[in-house]
């Protein structure tokens, strides 16, 4: 599904990712850990498009497509989705009237027919139930004046709605309190099937005692440092990240 | 002198009722003042050549009710005064207690009396089109709210342009009484050539609150010069926004006069304009007395050879300790040949104020920008959605929904046909 191999990139001139290789097949949950500023949300960011990121070498590929190539809105179309660390806030532009543009260019692109205003509308809030946002927040402007749990939901309504093919959420954990971690456990686990992969990005193993991942990888300094089962962000909690250095200087 | 000054003056001295000396005082000012030119500050921006032609007297008529389904106004559970090429149509309905409306010809002499000692108290004396609409001053309406009575029901004020080729004066006056409440809706339409000089002035009572939204919806080839004077009493409240498309020619001074402490005003404007059209906004804000607050918001899109003329000027007295005053003025230019011309002016005499003003020629932001695309909204969709955002960030903070809900479906549908 998602392949990454030998990824670099930098922002204005400082490098950030270094050689990532990361290889996720279909229905996969792979978790990445590491520490602050590491390059996890650059990873999420430079895989979804946002401008200001330079690819100097290396590739990524969604269901063998060259991600790289994309506009941002094409490797959403293609099945990608990033659940934002820090969503944005866009007054004036409502909420209910950004997820109904959104389906719409899905289905243009799909080819298909849009859904019906009412068939939208049922959608919608079905999926805010699921989220637990009360529907109130469909009318308000896209994330503003939200709290930070409630951006979060309101990236996991966005991300049901839209059913892509591969999830990242960047931190959705980080900020939510414990009902509402559950939620977004429950929502990732409903949504997983042999079709959908996740990458996860978390500093906790709390997330992950809820969504059992496949896969757990520490990335530091710009680079997939070690990989394994869901036993090694158990090690992680236990032991921090420090020993993985003095491994590696040993 | 031009010609429409002379013109002016001559039709003055034709009419004949009480508020003759109202007309006298402002043809003599007229006679002092020159026509303005390209070096006139004031109207620097703002050529006036438009109005050098001839236009005719409108002829009073009757608004049928297919000329008023044509109007298509919005259901806003309102009172509505409609002027048909500025002549007011009969009121229909049930008038809520507290309120009254009268035109200037039908009221008795003790009214006459009190409505002289009004008309004047809020319009500068030098607005050269105050004055013309002074001198050609025949009748207008008095739209009274008594002390203490709270009209909830908007009173809608709609002038209709309908006569090409027609000259409209019109005049309002709006008192409100002490703890008094209304909500006054301007809906200004039309689309035939028409030359509008209106004066609205506004007084609040003392803890009197006003709710103002207007719509200056007037097509290109409506030539509109308006002036709007608003004086407060003591902890009066005036919340207004304005909303406008450009014409040929369209100029709005907006003016607040703080006469007395703490009172607030909070000021949405905005226009939207496209082709060759024009829009002129000169407000001014008088903190005369101390403790006043006025926040000012100005946004404006503008888009193909279209220009937008901003002068805000500020101006804190002396007395006016601990006044706090925000100006801030944002504009997003859509074409290359789009102009703007913003100016804000602060006059500060007092020493104890707080006071802040930007103007900006803005930019759609960058990371809004990547998440709307990050949902797969294609790129130039995502712009216009921004865009329109930027002007309803506004409109969605009204309290009154039915307005709300009018201004939000007027600036969408405007703003899509400036897409096409
Ligand atoms: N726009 C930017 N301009 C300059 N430096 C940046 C920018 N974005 C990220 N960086 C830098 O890149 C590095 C990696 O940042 P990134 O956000 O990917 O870290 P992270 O692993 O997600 O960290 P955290 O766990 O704190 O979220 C950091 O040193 C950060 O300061
Ligand atoms: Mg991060």
């Amino acid at each position: 599904m998602l392949k990454i191999d030998q990824l670099f990139a930098q922002i204005e001139d400082k490098g950030i990712l270094k050689g990532l290789s990361l290889d996720v097949k279909p229905g996969e949950v792979h978790a990445i850990m590491g520490p602050n500023g590491a390059g996890k949300s650059t990873l999420g960011n430079v895989l979804s498009g946002r401008d200001g990121y330079e690819v100097t070498s290396g590739s990524a590929s969604l269901d063998g497509k060259d991600l790289l190539a994309m506009e941002i809105e094409e490797r959403s179309h293609a099945g990608l989705f990033l659940a934002f660390q820090y969503p944005v806030e866009i007054p004036g532009v409502s909420n209910l009237e950004f997820l109904k543009t959104a389906i719409e260019a899905h289905c243009q692109a799909k080819g298909v027919e849009p859904p019906s205003s009412a068939e939208f509308l049922k959608q919608a809030r079905q999926a805010c139930k699921q989220v637990n946002l009360p529907q109130e927040f469909l009318k308000r402007g896209v994330n503003e004046g939200f709290s930070g749990g409630e951006k979060k939901r309101n990236e996991m309504l966005q991300m049901m709605l839209l059913q892509p093919k591969l999830c990242i959420l960047d931190e959705t954990d980080s900020g939510l309190d414990i009902d509402a971690l559950q939620t977004v456990a429950k929502g990732v686990n409903d949504m997983r099937s042999p079709e959908r992969s996740f990458v996860i990005i978390t500093h906790y193993q709390r997330l992950l005692d809820y969504i059992k991942p496949d896969f757990v990888h520490v990335l530091s300094d710009g680079q997939i440092v070690r990989s394994g089962d869901a036993s090694l962000a158990l090690e992680l909690e236990k032991l921090g990240y420090g020993w993985l250095n003095a491994e590696e200087s040993a | 002198m031009s010609e429409l000054l002379t013109k002016a003056i001559a039709k003055s001295e034709q009419v004949n009722n009480y508020l003759h000396p109202v007309r006298d005082q402002a043809r003599s000012r007229l006679a002092a003042s020159s026509w303005p030119n390209r070096k006139t500050e004031a109207w620097r921006y703002t050529p006036l050549r438009a109005l050098e032609q001839s236009w005719q007297p409108s002829v009073p008529s009757t608004l049928s009710d297919e000329a008023l389904a044509r109007l298509d106004l919005p259901q806003l559970g309102s009172l509505d005064l409609i002027w048909l090429d500025g002549h007011l149509q009969a009121v229909e309905g049930q008038l809520p207690e507290g309120l009254s409306l009268s035109r200037f010809s039908d009221l008795s002499s003790d009214h006459r009396q009190s409505l002289m000692q009004q008309l004047g108290q809020t319009k500068p004396e030098h607005h050269l089109f105050g004055n013309i609409n002074d001198a050609m001053l025949e009748d207008g309406l008095w739209i009274d709210v008594a002390p203490n009575a709270q009209i909830t029901q908007p009173i809608r004020l709609v002038f209709a342009a309908t006569q090409a080729m027609t000259e409209v004066q019109s005049r309002v006056l709006v008192t409100l009484g002490d703890n008094a409440v209304a909500h006054i809706v301007e809906h200004h339409l039309g689309e035939v050539r028409q030359w509008q000089n209106q004066v609205f002035e506004l007084s609040l009572g003392n803890h009197a609150r006003l709710d103002h939204q207007a719509l200056y919806a007037q097509q290109q080839e409506c030539l509109f010069i308006g002036g709007w004077h608003c004086a407060l009493g003591q902890s009066a409240e005036l919340n207004s926004l304005v909303l406008a498309q450009g014409s040929q020619l369209k100029r709005i001074n907006f003016d607040v006069l703080h006469r007395h402490q703490h009172a607030s005003a909070n000021l949405d404007q905005m226009y939207l304009l496209a082709g060759k059209d024009l829009f002129d906004l000169h407000s001014c804000i008088e903190h005369e007395q101390a403790n006043g607050q006025t926040n000012q918001r100005v946004r404006g899109l503008v888009a193909d050879q279209a220009r937008a003329v901003f002068n805000g000027r500020i101006h804190i007295h002396q007395d006016a300790q601990k006044t706090a005053a925000a100006l801030n003025t944002r504009t997003l230019l859509l074409s290359s040949q789009a102009e703007v011309d913003a100016k804000p002016e602060l006059e500060i005499y007092a020493d104890d104020v707080r006071c802040a003003h930007g103007a900006t020629v803005s930019q759609l932001d960058d990371q809004s920008l990547n998440y709307l695309r990050s949902r797969g909204v294609a790129k130039h969709q995502a712009q216009a959605m921004l865009s329109l955002g930027f002007m309803q960030e506004l409109v969605a903070d009204l309290k009154h929904e039915s307005a709300r809900n009018w201004l939000q479906s007027y600036l969408k549908q405007a703003f899509w046909a400036l897409q096409e």
